[in-house]
């Protein structure tokens, strides 16, 4: 018997938990009932098996647990553990740069009795630094937002837009245009959420709740992007209209510095003629001398 | 033993199948595999509770499986049963449990009033009443059970208190049936002993 031994505990287990069909089943019981030590096993077998159904007792219950969708939810199998760090770090680099491209496009150039002095949106409180000799008095700055003309076009793109926008997640630049910039919760392969649900009624609540609150983030996430548009092209007309400036007061420096030299040269020629002639007016006295 | 809740839902003639909500589930229906949470978290609750013996590690493990299961769908095999798939995830996330808390070992009160204080309540004067007899027997068994190889645990677990087929549980460990077979005979053996040896102290058992 101890050669089969493996193939006859194999047995008695198949036919202790029934899984041998009815001829088999009456075979294999047979075959025990021949051997005094295969009756002692399935006895022994039989008590285990006894005892361990005592133990029908299993503490707590399992959370109730379900699953909720989000707006833009993906299918199941590509989830992205970390892919809303990614997208949370692109957003809050991005907004980054554009408080500070805000900071700088506010730059205001003004020459006063005192000298140049330039101040930007980061000192805006009154701290300016002059930068030249004094000269005349002439303010070189931004407009006011309010009188940025509407619908007025901007020359080109600030190098910090065509950045930003074309870092935007499917959003970005498209025919040299800015568009919203966009995040979802598919960009960042968010999965539905796994929450736990106590009741059904509760599992309603907490599905209507989760909807209203993916609702509301939806409409803060419309509004965030009308405002990044806005101010896209906020930043654009004030940078365009500040090189105009600037570059119309150049010209005039420029010209205004050349007629002062013609005037210059004027007076020197009109003194050297007017001291030439004095000359050569006391020449002949001194010859008559 | 009665099989799990899940299959006798499953059973029902105007049920889905499990296989058919799964196909719905990939094809993006959340509430289809809402419905697959719903008829097995109990079974599989079970299952890793007496795996682990702790309820709020039991819940926890219960929801990580369901979220793998729910992140792997579409790597599930058809020809698989989806319940044997989820009692894999759950049973290797057990493992991991249960390593972990071999490699950091805590005293458990629970524990240290297994076998010895059934000693305890025994020379006690009022005798226990069913219910508390009851408890010590299942924290006795409970204890025999936890002292088993991983292997032979597995299956007992599985065998004797999910009713899975040895077919099916060949299918979860991945190992061939007469392993199967095998591991749950020894697992009886060893338990014929150290639930013998509880017995010559006075437990009823």
């Amino acid at each position: 018997m101890s050669g089969d031994r493996e193939d006859l505990q194999e047995l008695l287990v198949e036919l202790e938990y029934g899984e041998l069909d009815a001829t088999d089943r009456a075979a294999a019981q047979a075959r025990i009932d021949e051997h005094p030590e295969l009756v002692r096993m399935q006895a022994a077998f039989r008590a285990v098996r006894e005892n361990l159904s005592a133990w029908d007792e299993v503490e707590g219950q399992p959370a109730r647990i379900a699953f909720v969708t989000m707006p833009g939810d993906v299918r199941p199998g590509s989830i992205n553990t970390f892919g809303w760090m990614k997208g949370a770090a692109i957003a809050a680099s991005f907004v980054l740069g554009i408080l500070l491209a805000a900071a700088f496009a506010s730059t205001n150039l003004t020459r006063t009795d005192t000298g140049w002095t330039l101040s930007t949106g980061l000192s805006r409180s009154g701290v300016s630094a002059p930068v030249s000799q004094p000269s005349a008095t002439t303010s070189v700055g931004t407009p006011p937002v309010g009188q940025i003309p509407a619908g007025q076009t901007p020359v080109g793109q600030t190098a910090i837009g065509r950045v930003a926008g074309g870092r935007a997640t499917g959003g970005g630049v498209t025919g040299g245009q800015a568009r919203p910039f966009r995040m979802s919760t598919s960009q960042f392969g968010i999965e539905p959420m796994l929450v736990e649900v106590p009741g059904d009624r509760e599992l309603q609540l907490r599905i209507l709740v989760r909807q209203m609150v993916a609702a509301a983030e939806q409409r803060h996430q419309q509004q965030t992007d009308s405002l990044l548009t806005d101010l896209y092209q906020t930043f654009d007309t004030q940078r365009t209209s500040d090189l105009s400036v600037v570059f119309d007061e150049l010209g005039l420096l420029r010209s205004s510095t050349g007629l002062e030299l013609q005037r210059t040269n004027q007076v020197i020629d009109f003194l050297v003629t007017r001291i030439g002639s004095d000359i050569e007016a006391q020449v002949p006295e001194q010859r008559d001398d | 033993m009665v099989r799990a809740s899940g299959t006798s839902m499953a059973a029902a003639p105007t049920a889905p199948s499990d296989e058919q909500l799964v196909a719905r589930s990939v094809g993006g229906d959340v509430g289809a595999f809402n419905e697959l949470v719903v008829r097995w978290e109990g079974p599989l609750y079970k299952f890793v509770y007496r795996y682990l013996g702790d309820p709020e590690e039991a819940r926890d493990i219960c929801q990580e499986a369901f979220l793998r299961a729910y992140s792997n769908l579409s790597r599930f095999r058809s020809e698989a049963k989806f319940s044997s798939w989820l009692y894999q995830i759950a049973l290797n996330q057990c493992r991991s449990q249960f390593r972990r808390k071999q490699s950091r070992p805590t005293v458990a009160l629970d524990d240290d009033e297994s076998q010895h204080q059934l000693g305890l309540v025994q020379d006690s004067a009022e005798a226990p009443d069913r219910e508390a007899m009851g408890r010590q027997r299942s924290k006795v068994l409970r204890a025999a059970i936890a002292e088993l190889p991983e292997t032979q645990r597995e299956v007992i677990i599985l065998k004797q208190y999910h009713g899975l087929k040895f077919r099916e549980i060949a299918e979860v460990l991945g190992t061939p049936e007469s392993t199967v077979k095998s591991r749950l005979y020894h697992g009886f053996e060893s338990l014929a002993k150290s639930l013998g040896h509880l017995k010559t102290e006075g437990l009823e058992i």
